[in-house]
């Protein structure tokens, strides 16, 4: 490859120094970009360019007229003064008692959302949903030995385990949503229509999705929900009641794991990521002598997870590897092992630490 | 931190409301730029300055002198923005299943411009090609060439490690020559040629 190809306008816009000396204005006498484009006069264009580029960033037009900003800080500075002007002094004697007062609300509240919470535990289970729902509904429990695939009159699958036990609407295919209430474990291969979200309530958790395939298993007081293929988002059943939708939404690979006791979503990685549906090309060849950048941005596409590393640490690695069909972090290891380096899931994230190569 | 704003950020602890307007002058320009980059309502975001500036001012007392106000109130509106856009209905925010996000897609950059050929005269040009690109990455570039602010104060706002900002950095500049020499190299010839092949339709 031609070296002065490495020479874009990025290159120049990427640097500090760079940037800062368009800012200043100094002549380029006596700087190291003389001395570059001294080396080559093919790279001027390019670096004529990127001066110009930031040059007309700096003078970029604001978004804001100046009738707005008048008007925005003087709509602050009003507000401001309406709240000073609410604080009256109060007279020492009333203080005590609004104080007793604020003390006294303070802990009847407490109290309260502590009750409820302690109420609202088991507010969510299977029965008491099952019970509570308006539309007529059918039960179908799997009490063979292993797993049994039903579809639902929408076309969807579910792969339900041993023991394990849905409800839905008999008008699934006409209701707005369609709710499915699970107990157990269970593979969703989920049809997709954007006009009917389909809903699977789990314990206190509510997980929704508008087409895609993902797996629900409850253990004990935990319920996780490890995604597939597609976009899956879950809530708490209580914020979900009350329209606060605080949701958590999930990619392949990774999954939301709802503790009922601690009513808390954590969201993790799932243990066997696999490769991503369309994606399975990517990662079907040797890599011969590659950047171990592009490796990693290889595996970032292929099982749609985030790899965070030092570019800059492990420029200099290039390696030979074959990958094929071995697991997510077989692969991890394989690589890691060869350029040296450690590696951490955080959350979602692969986090790739080490030395780099020389 | 200049001295003018240390002192200002005292006056301003103090009670001072002179002080406070005069931190609105010099900032409320800046973070109303900064926000537009992932909160394109004007109205929702001038009430998200007003509300984050509402509650600093009730809080003045507790605050700890900052090292770099800017960044300070950088960082506190984007959290504000992203805490006023959880509340919004929950049917927006669930994206299509069509769209992934690992790839970003490269569409019809002639169709755009043919389209817009008379806006894109008001429109200058870096914004014109900033649009082609995720709201994030518009927002780190802004913070780097508009507000020139280092990797470190970079990613002291977005709250991320330097490295991530030094890749995230990286890749929105690419992405940013790949749409600039579309936009501006190639597409020039594109439409003149097009020119021409009308202006020979005439003869």
């Amino acid at each position: 490859m031609d070296k002065y190809n490495n020479y874009h306008i990025d290159f120049f816009l990427a640097d500090d120094g760079f940037v800062e000396w368009v800012h200043s204005g100094k002549p380029i006498e006596g700087t190291r970009w003389e001395a570059l484009l001294h080396s080559d006069p093919n790279i001027r264009p390019e670096f004529e360019q990127a001066r110009a580029l930031v040059m007309e960033w700096k003078g970029l037009p604001s978004q804001l007229s100046d009738q707005k900003l008048s008007h925005g800080i003087q709509r602050i500075m009003t507000s401001v003064n309406e709240r000073d002007e609410v604080r009256v002094p109060l007279h020492d004697a009333y203080r005590i008692w609004f104080k007793i007062a604020a003390i006294l609300i303070l802990m009847i509240g407490l109290g309260w959302t502590v009750m409820r919470q302690f109420n609202d535990k088991n507010a969510y289970t299977y029965e008491k949903l099952t019970q509570r729902t308006e539309s007529e509904l059918v039960e179908i429990l799997n009490d063979l030995n292993g797993d049994h695939e039903i579809t639902l009159p929408d076309g969807s699958k579910i792969m339900l385990s041993k023991g394990s036990r849905v409800s839905y609407s008999k008008h699934l295919l006409t209701d707005s949503t369609r709710n499915v209430f699970l107990k157990g474990d269970g593979f969703f291969s989920v049809v997709k229509d954007e006009k009917h979200p389909f809903l699977v309530y789990t314990d206190g958790l509510v997980t929704r999705v508008v087409g895609t395939s993902f797996k629900i298993a409850s253990i004990g007081s935990e319920v996780s929900v490890a995604v597939r293929s597609g976009k899956v988002a879950v809530y708490r059943m209580r914020e979900f009641e009350n329209n606060r939708k605080d949701d958590i939404l999930l990619t392949p690979n990774q999954q939301a794991v709802f503790t009922t006791e601690q009513n808390q979503i954590s969201r993790k990685l799932v243990e066997d990521p696999l490769v991503l549906r369309g994606q399975e090309q990517i990662l079907n060849f040797d890599y011969v002598e590659s950047p171990v950048s592009k490796i990693f941005e290889s595996l970032e596409k292929a099982y749609g997870i985030k790899i965070i590393y030092d570019a800059e640490t492990f420029s200099s690695c290039n390696i030979t590897i074959p990958l094929r069909e071995e697991p997510f972090f077989t692969k991890l290891d394989i690589i890691c092992k060869t350029i040296q380096a450690k590696y951490n899931v955080s959350g979602n994230d692969v986090i790739i630490s080490g030395k780099g190569c020389n | 931190m200049t001295e003018q704003e240390k002192e200002l950020w005292k006056a301003f602890q103090n009670g001072s409301k002179d002080a406070f307007e005069e931190i609105l002058r010099i900032f409320y320009r800046p973070m109303f730029d900064y926000g537009f980059k992932f909160q394109k309502d004007h109205d929702q975001l001038s009430d998200d300055i007003h509300d984050l500036f509402l509650s600093i001012w009730d809080r003045r007392a507790f605050l700890t002198p900052t090292a770099n106000l800017k960044l300070y109130l950088f960082s506190a509106l984007r959290n504000q923005i992203f805490r006023t856009k959880k509340r919004l209905p929950f049917v927006q925010e669930l994206p299509g299943e069509d769209d992934d996000h690992l790839f970003q897609e490269t569409d019809y950059a002639e169709t755009k411009i043919l389209r817009n050929e008379a806006t894109d005269e008001q429109l200058s040009r870096i914004s014109c090609v900033m649009l082609k690109l995720t709201k994030r990455q518009q927002e780190i570039l802004h913070l780097r060439f508009f507000e020139n602010l280092s990797n470190a104060q970079i990613a002291d706002v977005l709250n991320i490690s330097e490295p991530s900002v030094y890749n995230l950095l990286s890749i929105s500049l690419k992405l940013f020559r790949n749409y600039w020499n579309v936009y501006f190299n190639i597409l020039p010839f594109f439409l003149f040629f097009h020119k021409l092949l009308i202006i020979s339709k005439l003869w």
